[in-house]
């Protein structure tokens, strides 16, 4: 077959999904927080308030797209998609299970961690360019969130690499297989990265960049209609990417313990998304609960605490490797 | 309790003399209490040298004015003093003529930098001395509205009023559409301050025109140089609690200063005080403090039961002591969730939500309605509390206290939040006396004072209860102490359940009541601080003039006077913390 | 000629397709968290609080208006703060409803015989819903967003049975 259209029908799928893992995120986030929060969230449309997410994506669709009279008209247009087109893209390097991923390059986990650091840049350029003073406050705090979290995140998703022995996400996984999930090992990297991709999804206790209740909606103050919505739809990707990258690197992607691979079969994408979901639900659940960060707190926690703690931790973790592997070819 | 420790008048005449200031007169009168007549000239004078005595009048309470043209030719502004120590108010009145010149005190008294101009401005006075002496309520263009002379609209001018199409600030507002930009920061334009262009005296102080306040971050010639730029926060923002315009001078995320325009809500509830009978007053001062409506009615109703000299039956007092608890808690729980949804947790929002609406229950099926109850009116209350009532206060005292907790373990406990909280927003006890704090702000800064237990009314005498202080002045340290007036509360429902008396909840009234001539104030511990109608009557069926104290009035100048130096995420639940309540601030 | 019936101002392509949108506009109306007065707690607060919850209907707040659809009108608006609501109305995209919540909002209420206030806030916006109430009960408004939903609905069917 053609080599563009099997890219093409790839590029297709990976749109599905993200759109289709948006809609359902959507529809999560607000049926988790309407329980968490002693209501029930939308009962109304549909079964269980499932057709709530088409009302809503239709209504932004067909809404007035505003431009504010000052912004910085091509930048203002462009910056939605610089937000969300990374995120879709680092859609392809997620391993569903053995044969279901859209691009294997050698250097999968690096591509996908380039590609999560530029959404930051999008809702800078997002931010300035709507030249309201509570979107530049938010596009300010989204550049300084971005260095304080991309070094602890990189540091953190070294074991299992170191483990593995590959760069390559797919290999990591199966690596697993044959092992342990790596999460028993680097327990603390697993919990550093899962506050960095707090930090990095932008949600509660770290949402510095859209704070609703100090920024009114940071970033996005300025945007309407469907920009909005694009923006909203690539924080849910982004959620999914990261609790997607978490459990590939640290909870044994798409296997079981126990299961192979064979036997696992079609079952295979089954279990990484529940695996991914129950993560979102983790996120979902610490967004609905604990305050905010103040934003020199939060430079504090990612430079003073998780900076040195994850530093510490490879250096340990690299020398514990040595010493284990001198002791296994010493014996 | 503390004993009252009179202040005798010949102790002030020894204060005057040794500082040889002649008053007027003082006398006391019968509603009121100790009266100082000073003229104006010797009005700054004696405030200071009461101010410096060992009296210790470290409090101004309160400054309002009357318009008393008809009577006696002038406008009386009164100034409510008060002294912690000996216990004790002392009231001091100057008059001035129709479009006189008001001496500031705000060198002495803080607490009268808002005040004084809303006194000005609503009687058509001029300032001299004031930092600021600038427009709070009123846009221009509307005549002083509290004076007599000032018609309110009749009925038919009511069902067809529409605004004047020369109104300024319509005017304005096409004015910046036809432009199409947002104003800029000149400071000579008038777009830029379109919202409080007039200034009340003749000269205004000098320098640019932008938001000061009266303690500036000292410039530093060392510092690295960045441009400060105005963020307009409100009157439609998220976490402003209402229609506060806070104008701030930020660089980068840090405050430099603020300062507070309000006057979007001023709906005039002391104006059209003066058009409706002693029983509808209620009616207005419920949507004065809409959230903690029965304590601001019960303000009312103690006032003219005081001049009209009403025997209040035992039941009566006991059931205001339990509705305004009851109230007070609910309240309450409307601060401490948007209060942690400042600080960016919506969980506990929620969760206050839902414990509010089961004390809302109660009020309404007492009441008759969940906000504007209008329940205490002169002579008692105009309902029995039912069975129902009394079982469903049972049914939730049963898991309240340990609700209580499970709020402050889920919320207070996180360490974020004392993070957030903790020496943010400090209220020094300095401040907090020359600022006129009052209420859980007063105790939060170490200031002992609660007037119920101090000045007891209704039934608070007969409650057993605690007042908790704190000395830190912080965030942090007002959270507790309204945690523990929430449990203080639930205490205080148990006991009113236990002892009610039987007997009638109403005192025989007239059906039209007529109150004798006189000044009366009896203040009130109303849920965010002291709330009093001091009202002039003139012996007819409606109060010649209602001053309605508003506790966050002076709340706002203290937060105003916290944010410089902190973030803008501080700032947030700073003013959060404060619990204004904007129909009472501009009323 | 039979082109113009299948994909023209009054198509039935169009209509249908007008019918979905205002299907989803009425479904999905998120309001401005913007509450001028008492009628705030009842309209805003507590219809989003556990009882009431009017996320169940896809009722839900945004903090700003370029993101919302609807605007409560939640309170007695004055001269100074008319400029306010009318700039804040102006910033909604269109198509923008307004409820007017409360007697204050629709004529004044009890503060009408006071001269700064502006008696009926459709003499600043278009108001499409008026909730009476001092203050209407959560209910209420849950009742005027359903009425509001009916009127978006009605313009599509309207149209197509002409």
């Amino acid at each position: 077959m053609n080599v563009w259209l099997v890219a093409l029908l790839r590029a297709l799928l990976i749109l599905l999904v993200m759109l289709l893992n948006g809609a359902m995120a959507i529809y999560m986030l607000r049926k988790v927080l309407g329980h968490a929060h002693l209501r029930l969230g939308p009962t109304e449309l549909g079964p269980a308030g499932l057709a709530q997410l088409i009302a809503d994506i239709v209504k932004l669709l067909v809404k007035e797209d505003r431009h504010p009279n000052r912004s910085d008209r091509w930048l203002y247009i462009v910056a939605p998609f610089i937000v969300f087109v990374p995120s879709f893209m680092s859609f392809a390097f997620i391993p569903f299970s053995d044969k279901l991923v859209a691009a294997n390059p050698d250097l999968s986990l690096l591509m996908m961690l380039a590609f999560l650091s530029i959404p930051p840049l999008g809702i800078f350029a997002a931010g300035w360019a709507s030249r309201s003073k509570y979107a530049t406050i938010g596009a300010v705090r989204a550049v300084g969130g971005m260095i304080t979290y991309e070094i602890p995140l990189l540091l953190a998703a070294l074991p299992p690499v170191m483990l593995a022995g590959s760069v390559n996400l797919q290999a990591i996984v199966h690596a697993q297989s044959t092992s342990i999930w790596y999460v028993i090992p680097c327990l603390p990297s697993f919990i550093v990265f899962l506050i960095c991709a707090q930090m990095e999804m932008g949600q509660a206790p770290f949402d510095m960049i859209e704070a609703d209740q100090e920024l009114v909606a940071g970033f996005a103050t300025e945007y309407s209609a469907m920009r909005f919505g694009f923006m909203y739809l690539a924080e849910f990707a982004e959620n999914f990417v990261m609790a997607a990258l978490a459990v590939t690197l640290f909870l044994g992607g798409w296997t079981l313990p126990g299961i192979s691979a064979t036997a696992l079969g079609p079952f295979a994408v089954l279990v990484f998304v529940a695996k991914c979901y129950i993560l979102i639900f983790l996120f979902m659940m610490v967004r609905g609960t604990y305050s905010r960060y103040r934003v020199d707190h939060y430079m504090n926690v990612g430079w003073k605490r998780l900076l040195p703690l994850s530093v510490v931790w490879i250096m340990v973790f690299a020398a514990a490797l040595k010493v284990i592997a001198m002791l296994r070819g010493g014996a | 309790m503390r004993r009252p420790a009179l202040i005798r008048d010949h102790e002030i005449t020894a204060v005057l003399q040794s500082a040889s200031i002649a008053a007027l007169s003082l006398a006391e009168e019968s509603c009121l209490g100790l009266v100082l007549r000073v003229d104006v000239d010797a009005l700054v004078a004696t405030l200071a040298a009461l101010k410096d005595s060992d009296l210790g009048f470290a409090q101004l309470i309160d400054l309002f004015g009357a318009d008393l043209l008809e009577k006696r030719g002038v406008i009386e502004v009164t100034y409510r003093l008060r002294s912690l120590e000996r216990d004790f108010d002392l009231f001091v009145k100057t008059d001035l003529e129709a479009g006189g010149v008001l001496p500031s005190v705000t060198g002495l008294y803080l607490s009268a930098l808002l005040p004084e101009r809303e006194a000005a401005e609503m009687f058509g006075l001029s300032l001299t001395g004031h930092p600021n002496p600038k427009h709070l309520l009123l846009t221009d263009g509307v005549p002083p509205m509290l004076l007599k002379s000032v018609p309110i609209r009749s009925a038919e001018e009511s069902r067809v009023a529409e605004l004047p199409k020369d109104d300024l600030s319509l005017q304005l507002y096409n004015d910046f559409m036809d432009r199409g930009i947002v104003p800029p920061e000149d400071p000579d334009d008038p777009l830029q301050n379109y919202l409080f262009a007039g200034w009340i005296s003749p000269e205004p102080p000098e320098g640019p025109l932008v938001p000061r306040n009266i303690r500036r971050v000292p410039d530093d010639p060392d510092a690295l140089a960045t441009d400060h730029y105005l963020l307009q926060m409100g009157p439609q923002h998220p976490s402003t609690h209402g229609v506060l315009n806070m104008v701030l001078e930020m660089d980068g995320e840090t405050i430099i200063s603020s300062e507070a325009h309000v006057g979007n809500l001023h709906r005039g509830i002391e104006k059209l005080a003066e058009s409706r009978r002693y029983n509808q007053l209620g009616t207005l001062v419920d949507r004065g403090d809409y959230v903690g409506g029965i304590n601001t009615e019960m303000a009312v109703a103690l006032s003219v039961e005081k001049l009209a000299e009403i025997e209040v039956p035992q039941r009566a007092s006991w059931i205001r002591v339990l509705m305004a608890e009851i109230n007070r808690l609910a309240s309450n729980y409307l601060w401490i969730g948007p209060c942690g949804l400042d600080s960016g947790a919506m969980g506990i929002f929620l969760f206050c939500l839902y414990d509010r609406e089961r004390w809302q229950e109660v009020l309404e099926e007492v009441t008759g309605q969940r906000l504007m109850f209008n329940y205490v009116r002169p002579g008692g209350v105009v309902a029995d509390i039912t069975p129902r009532a009394v079982a469903l206060i049972e049914d939730m005292l049963k898991d309240a206290d340990s609700r209580l907790d499970e709020h402050f373990e889920a919320f207070m406990a996180s360490e974020i939040f004392q993070q957030r909280t903790r020496g943010v927003g400090v209220v020094t006890k300095e401040d907090a006396l020359s600022l006129g704090a009052t209420g859980f702000v007063a105790r939060a800064s170490g200031i002992d004072w609660d007037l119920r237990r101090d000045r007891p009314y209704a039934a608070y005498d007969k409650m057993d209860f605690e007042v908790m202080t704190a000395d830190e002045g912080d965030i942090w340290s007002r959270m507790l102490c309204r945690f523990d007036e929430q449990r203080q509360s639930l205490r205080m429902i148990r006991q009113c359940l236990d002892g009610m008396p039987e007997g009638d909840f109403m005192a025989k009234m007239p059906r039209v009541l007529r109150v004798p001539e006189g000044e009366a104030a009896v203040p009130v511990e109303a849920v965010r601080g002291e709330m009093e109608a001091h009202i002039y009557s003139d012996g007819s069926d409606k109060p010649y003039r209602m001053r309605y104290r508003p506790p966050t009035l002076f709340s706002l100048m203290i937060s105003d006077l916290t944010l410089p130096g902190h973030f803008l995420a501080d700032a947030i639940v700073n003013l959060g913390s404060f619990d204004f309540c904007f129909g009472e601030v501009d009323r | 000629m039979a082109l113009d019936q299948v994909f023209g101002e009054n198509s039935i392509i169009f209509l249908k397709s007008e019918q979905l949108f205002d299907w989803a506009r009425g479904r999905s109306l998120w309001y401005m968290a913007f509450g001028i007065a008492c009628c705030s707690l009842e309209g805003l607060i507590a219809a989003a609080g556990p009882r009431w919850d009017l996320d169940r209907h896809g009722v839900f707040f945004r903090g700003v208006p370029r993101h919302s659809d609807v605007m409560i009108v939640a309170g007695t608006v004055n001269r100074k703060m008319a400029v306010i609501v009318k700039r804040l109305y102006e910033q909604m995209p269109e198509p923008r409803y307004v409820l007017s919540m409360g007697a204050c909002a629709n004529g004044g209420g009890p503060f009408r015989e006071y001269p700064n206030i502006v008696n009926g806030v459709d003499q600043i916006i278009p108001v499409d819903v008026y909730i009476p109430g001092c203050p209407p009960r959560p209910e209420s408004v849950q009742y005027g967003f359903l009425q509001l939903r009916k009127k978006i609905n009605d313009d599509a069917k309207a149209r197509l049975d002409t």
